[in-house]
């Protein structure tokens, strides 16, 4: 068993680099060869646990190493605050929007890089441990604030995702206002789609558009190659916001674990439920990287592409049995 | 101790199992049979099948292994699996015979005494239930194979009054 992750910029390949299987993934499938059914057959509340849907691989999430949490956006250091406040302005004309700056110029945005990074292990059951969060990887908190107890201060400050109505960004040299500074409202299309929940996952959904969405394919020989895809799509806007949020250096892939689930969220079927989740997911791989995949020299950063198609990112995993 | 090969027949099912191609039971993925046998030939490149599994007399009148007639799956066309033209014997595997935890399955079953009297044993599989999902019967395909050099008993003076316990381990690792 082994996976393959392919970037893509566009059409463009730019890396394809073996994954880590972790301990996860081998428990996900021994469940699956050795599950035990007697007593769950005959039960009619407890069959659906036996769907294979439970066994699957079922969400996708980015994230950094746990200094990551505690620079760039997530700190106040790096927003525009306006003379008089205390706090990243966050509404005007009813819409959300913030600022941010640095001393050089507007378009080389310098993201400091994690501190502390750390090699991937096979025991590793989350993509970083110490984060400022409970899933080890960034989570979508302005888009489900309200749900999560959080004021909007420490929502934008926990990120790491645009919300679907909007959030207006603009690339300044200064961190005090500044007028003609071209703001760029960004949508997340993962909230768009509603794809992704509160605590940062991308759940799996049907079809075959992977824009702001993780869906999985398989070509009419799988059974032969025994390969299996994962993807995901996001556009400029998604990778803008991630890279002012220290970028991304784990991708994580990760399978229902349907034990946690059963026991806080009782039996299957399981929807995707975004702001209050019923599913509990287990790490199944890992991609660590040693450059931000939404890095700038990647991808750029500015506030005038989001919408290129030439810039958007596109992941590939392949899982080769 | 020997290391056993996993077959396309395993690839075959968890790929099916990720992609709704299968059966939606799990339980139709799980280990539930096990056969024995004799191979005189090298190994083919994809293996289905033992060479020659045991008969029905190899495990004698006495047995206590329950014994099905199954039709395995074998090579279909270029993108699946399907069954063969024939059927022959599987013993069944009790799913008390399998623990598992921290992502490690143990597979036991025991080789009783009757067959050791003449029965030639080189290679043994393990099949895995039904999982293409046919409703009439199960159609197993085999996990894993392994293949001795010698059969086991060998050298043994008095093969008949002894029990050759198996275990089979199963852990999935990350490949190169």
């Amino acid at each position: 068993m082994k996976g393959i992750v392919e970037i893509y910029k566009g059409d463009e390949l730019i890396s394809s680099s073996q994954n880590l299987v972790v301990d996860g993934a081998s428990e996900v499938i021994v469940d699956i060869f050795s599950k035990a059914t007697t007593g769950i057959r005959d039960n009619a509340q407890l069959s659906s646990i036996l769907d294979t849907s439970n066994y699957t691989i079922q969400a996708l999430s980015f994230g950094k190493h746990s200094g990551g949490y505690e620079a760039n956006l997530h700190t106040s250091g790096d927003w525009l605050i306006t003379s008089g406040e205390s706090q990243p302005k966050l509404t005007t004309a009813g819409r959300p929007y913030y600022y941010v700056y640095h001393s050089a110029t507007a378009v080389d945005i310098f993201i400091k890089p994690p501190a502390d990074p750390i090699a991937p292990n096979p025991i590793d059951r989350v993509l970083a441990l110490n984060t400022n969060n409970d899933f080890g990887h960034n989570i979508n908190a302005i888009q489900f604030s309200s749900v999560l107890g959080l004021t909007a201060e420490e929502a934008l400050f926990a990120g790491c995702y645009a919300p679907s109505e909007g959030i207006d960004v603009a690339l300044s040299a200064s961190n005090t206002v500044a007028s003609g500074i071209p703001a760029t409202n960004h949508k997340s299309e993962y909230n768009l789609n509603s794809s992704m929940d509160r605590n940062g996952f991308i759940n799996i959904t049907t079809g075959t558009d992977a824009y702001g969405k993780f869906v999985t394919s398989a070509n009419t020989d799988a059974s032969t190659t025994g390969e299996v895809s994962y993807m995901t799509k996001m556009n400029g806007f998604d990778l803008n916001f991630l890279e002012l949020y220290g970028g991304v250096y784990h991708i994580g892939l990760w399978a229902l674990d349907l034990d946690e689930t059963l026991q806080n969220s009782g039996i299957p079927p399981y929807s995707n439920v975004l702001a209050t989740p019923t599913k509990r997911f287990k790490l199944f791989a890992k991609k660590t990287l040693t450059s931000s995949l939404t890095g700038k020299d990647r991808f750029g950063l500015d506030n005038t592409t989001g919408t290129n198609p030439e810039r958007d990112l596109y992941i590939i995993w392949r899982v080769i049995f | 101790m020997i290391d056993s090969i996993a077959n396309t027949g395993l690839k075959a099912s968890i790929t099916d199992l990720l992609t709704n191609s299968g059966s939606r039971d799990v339980a139709d993925y799980r280990i539930s049979y096990y056969k024995l046998g004799r191979r005189d030939n090298t190994l083919d490149s994809e293996l289905y099948d033992l060479e020659t599994p045991w008969v029905e007399s190899f495990y004698g009148d006495d047995t206590t292994v329950d014994l099905v007639e199954r039709n395995n799956l074998g090579a279909g066309d270029a993108s699946s699996l399907a069954p063969g033209s024939t059927s022959n014997l599987h013993a069944v595997l009790p799913q008390t015979n399998i623990a598992y935890a921290a992502g490690v399955a143990k597979i036991k079953f025991v080789i009783d005494k009757y067959p050791l009297r003449a029965a030639p044993l080189t290679e043994m599989g393990i099949f895995i239930k039904n999982p293409l999902g046919y409703s009439d019967e199960d159609k197993p395909v085999m996990a894993a194979y392994a293949l001795f050099d010698n059969t086991p008993y060998d050298g043994v003076a008095d093969p008949q009054n002894i029990l050759i316990p198996v275990q089979w381990v199963l852990s999935f690792v990350e490949s190169e």
